[in-house]
């Protein structure tokens, strides 16, 4: 019963303000098996892709407002699944910046492979910014026309945050071992992707955005998730055709913080696939809540 | 009447409105009498997807809450549709056990 309670929280909070009490009074009266407790999680994974579920009695207005939150908060969610990726992509990106990426260039099918993850980020990066830039001028626009600066100066921190990058990267290095650098570096450089991240997603929320630039996002993102799941594809199968023309290699061979490449690789894998999965998920949920968002109005 | 896509959750869905075609009843007296009568049991997750799609869809409508717990009852829409599926069922087992009879 406990578990089940818990994991009523992966419902959507509209879902949940119109069935929870009367599902937690049905859960109270029996006992459940493992294959019920399932239904409960795949019960809330179709909750989250059909935004329109437990909107039921609400009026147009507010049927209109819940739709567009949703689909501010499903754009929200692709962004921070876009920025994990990218954390992850770049643990790829240095794994196979030395001896890996020799050994990618011998084979066609890997040369390939990376070839594919390289073209899809550039595509993602091209439609983020695509999607993106609309939003960012309205927060701009809303800025000034309610006079209020803190989103237009919530929006420069990712631009302080990559001269820090910079400073970082190439300010003298510390007397200390090659691998404490390395650790000083990675904790930077996700405290700055945080930082920023928070500060971008603080600013969407605390402004006024047209919802045919959300719209327009939700479209743009669809690019985006396709592009994530692509690039996963190009690393998985990177990876295994690496590790079936050089397996002792890629068993052996230390690189990025010390870690064991195959560790490392699987660690990016997990990464990827999640995020893929949070922006497919996302993604679905913010052009449904965009198609309600037109018939509501 | 245009037939609603209740996806997946068609049988499920048919099931609570034949349930719900005996009166009047809350989630947990659903699934007992689908068990019953039907020999299914709906987890509570698959249960209450199909509850938000009929009510969404105006086959169902709710009652006032009895101590948390919220029946349900069948609608115009959701009789119609509830016989509509049901006399599509019967001519077709009416059709197999013809075929049936003839081999």
């Amino acid at each position: 019963m406990r578990l089940e309670r818990y994991l009523l929280a992966l419902y959507p909070r509209s879902w949940r303000a119109r069935y929870e009490e009367e599902f937690v009074a049905m859960l109270e009266q029996c006992s459940f098996s493992w294959s019920d407790t399932l239904t409960i999680v795949h019960g809330a994974l179709d909750a989250h892709l059909h935004p329109q579920l437990g909107t039921c009695g609400m009026s147009h207005p507010e049927k209109a407002r819940l739709m567009l939150r949703t689909l501010r908060g499903s754009l929200l969610n692709i962004f921070y699944a876009y920025i994990g990726f990218i954390i992850v992509g770049c643990l790829f990106a240095k794994m196979t910046e030395d001896k890996l990426r020799q050994i990618t260039s011998t084979s066609t099918l890997m040369e390939s492979l990376y070839a594919i993850v390289l073209v899809n980020s550039l595509i993602a990066l091209g439609a983020m910014l695509l999607g993106g830039l609309p939003v960012v001028l309205a927060i701009i626009q809303s800025a000034i026309t309610t006079r209020r600066i803190k989103p237009v100066l919530l929006l420069t921190v990712p631009l302080f945050a990559f001269v820090a990058l910079l400073l970082f990267i190439y300010m003298p290095r510390l007397p200390v071992p090659w691998l404490v650098n390395q650790y000083c570096f990675a904790t930077f450089f996700l405290v700055d992707a945080f930082i920023s991240t928070v500060a971008v997603s603080s600013a969407i929320t605390r402004s006024e955005i047209p919802p045919d630039r959300l719209r327009f996002a939700a479209r743009v993102s669809t690019i985006v998730t396709i592009a994530m799941f692509l690039m996963l594809i190009g690393t998985l199968g990177w990876g295994l055709s690496m590790r079936a023309s050089n397996p002792d290699l890629f068993l052996n061979y230390y690189s990025f913080i010390n870690t064991n490449d195959i560790n490392l690789w699987l660690f990016i894998i997990i990464g990827m696939t999640l995020a893929t999965t949070v922006a497919s998920i996302a993604t679905l949920r913010g052009i449904r809540s965009s198609a309600l968002l037109t018939t509501s109005n | 009447m245009g037939t609603p896509n209740l996806g997946k959750f068609s049988d499920p869905s048919i099931l609570i409105l034949a349930s719900l075609a005996g009166g009047s009843k809350h989630g947990y007296a659903m699934m007992e009498d689908i068990e019953i009568f039907a020999g299914v049991h709906l987890g509570p997750g698959t249960l209450y997807g199909a509850i938000a799609r009929l009510e969404e869809s105006g086959m169902i409508e709710s009652l006032p809450s009895e101590e948390r717990r919220r029946p349900y009852r069948l609608t115009g829409v959701g009789m119609a549709f509830l016989h509509e599926q049901l006399t599509n069922l019967e001519s077709f087992a009416s059709m197999g056990l013809r075929r049936l009879a003839n081999t």
